[in-house]
């Protein structure tokens, strides 16, 4: 059999698809109608483990887009044993992250958990800034 | 047809040519960008396109319209003002120029010139003017480059397709569009009367020429290269906005209507039915109702010439500047000059 030219064969593709989504359906989802459900490993919506973030400024350094914003105030905690000095310990005031983080260090990922919920960037800027109100304690 | 226009004023005969060139330009090219460019080329990319606007995205380009005649009609500020805004109107008339010598029927017709077919071709080149001048009065770099490419390239490809055009009026005998349907639709081929005789059979390499010109006449990719945007932002259209944009638009895809329908009577008989079907044997039996019919079968063709020139547009990678005119020059002019020749060589033998 003679080689199809690859003029023809481009033709064919295109056609080809046409047909395809025709009777088959797009690859696409009309999306605010009805919603894909991401992938296992997906990384949408970032949530802190509130309990373990001790207010190090690690991940807000380590972002080179300079995305996280953390604020805290020093406390006295009560002493660990019968007897001791009150610890210090550091409390979270805010935690905010700009956008749907791809590039989360590895080393974060203890004290933040990827959500694979997405679209908190689709409404308006409340959605965005209300990042904090997805925080989850740590059960 | 002519009956009915007789007892018309001529006021109400001009107002009725006026509206009819209107529906002749506007719905093809409506029709043309709703189901080719919205709908075709999203499902060749298996997406649905527009949705939202109406059933199936259908009001979506109502919704564009409405879109770019919101926004401000801006004006370069070094800009030739009254050439740029003129430039893109320039290129709308010559689309309405264009139609006005296709027939649509047997007395369904603008005007019925004796030469129609070098009007057309004479015409259609009044667009490389509009797109020129724009080019160069946007006082922008990439404007002037994507005129020029426009200029090079519409004058390139202008060539075959007059080339092409003349091996159809050798079989032909005739220039006049209306006298070339009768001529397709009247004959017969291999002694077989309910054919007629479609000059894209016999005429197939002028055929294949006229399409290949029309694409680029029609700056299609991928004979793109005026308004590449990759490389010129937008070419000769960079600095429009708003109406005179929108203007460009409608003249792009009305444009690729007309010169479908042109390809249409010249290659595949026009408006008409082979005469055989019905035992017409000239123009003067044909019924009436043809006049109504003929439209139809007529928009029919013109959308499956269409449907080619845009299914190439959305599978080929744009050329590069040079190949274009290597192309035009070194690939189609010669073969449309042996056309000729062995057309006209054949007219005589036979």
């Amino acid at each position: 059999m003679p080689k199809v030219p690859g003029l023809v064969k481009g033709l064919g593709v295109t056609l080809g698809t046409l047909f395809n989504t025709a009777t088959k359906g797009a690859n696409t989802v009309q999306y605010p109608h009805e919603k894909e459900t991401p992938p296992i490993r997906s990384r949408g919506v970032i949530a802190l483990h509130q309990d373990n973030c001790t207010s190090c400024m690690l991940c807000s350094r380590s972002c080179p887009d300079w995305c996280i914003y953390i604020e805290a105030h020093k406390e006295l905690a009560p002493p660990r044993r019968e007897g001791g000095k009150p610890r210090q310990v550091n409390l979270l005031d805010r935690f905010d992250i700009d956008t749907h983080c791809a590039c989360i260090a590895e080393f974060v990922l203890k004290f933040v958990r990827l959500m694979r919920s997405f679209g908190a960037l689709s409404t308006n800027i409340l959605n965005r800034t209300s990042l904090t109100c997805c925080t989850t304690r740590r059960s | 047809m002519t009956v009915i226009l007789a007892e018309i004023p001529y006021w109400g005969q001009s107002l009725l040519r006026v509206l009819g060139g209107l529906v002749a330009v506007l719905l093809p090219a409506g029709t043309i960008v709703y189901v080719f460019l919205f709908k075709m080329m999203s499902f060749m990319q298996s997406r649905l396109g527009p949705m939202e606007a109406g059933p199936y995205g259908s009001m979506q380009l109502f919704a564009e319209v409405g879109k770019w005649l919101q926004k401000e009609d801006i004006v370069p500020d070094r800009a030739d003002a009254r050439i740029f805004k003129m430039a893109p109107i320039i290129v709308l008339v010559s689309t309405f120029l264009l139609v006005a010598v296709v027939p649509f029927g047997p007395d369904a017709w603008f005007t019925d010139f004796e030469t129609g077919i070098f009007y057309a071709l004479a015409v259609s080149s009044i667009s490389v003017l509009g797109i020129l001048i724009a080019g160069w009065s946007s006082a922008n770099k990439y404007s002037l480059l994507g005129g020029l490419r426009a200029a090079g390239q519409l004058i390139a490809y202008e060539l075959p397709m007059v080339l092409a055009v003349i091996g159809v009026v050798i079989q032909a005998g005739t220039m006049n569009l209306q006298k070339i349907v009768v001529a397709q639709n009247s004959g017969s081929m291999f002694g077989i009367d309910a054919v007629g005789h479609p000059y894209v059979i016999s005429q197939f390499i002028g055929f294949i020429i006229f399409m290949i010109a029309i694409q680029a006449e029609l700056t299609q990719a991928p004979f793109d290269m005026p308004i590449a945007e990759s490389e010129l932002v937008s070419g000769y259209m960079t600095e429009y906005s708003g109406f005179r944009f929108l203007i460009f638009f409608i003249g792009e895809f009305a444009t690729a209507g007309v010169f479908a329908m042109i390809a249409s009577v010249l290659f595949l008989g026009g408006w008409g039915v082979p005469f055989a079907w019905f035992g017409w044997t000239s123009i003067d039996d044909i019924d009436n109702w043809m006049n109504f019919a003929g439209p139809l079968i007529m928009f029919t063709k013109m959308m499956l010439l269409v449907f080619i020139i845009m299914w190439i547009r959305f599978s080929y990678p744009r050329l590069r500047e040079d190949q274009l005119q290597r192309f035009a020059w070194k690939g189609l002019i010669p073969v449309a000059l042996g056309n000729i020749a062995v057309t006209s060589i054949l007219k005589v033998v036979f």
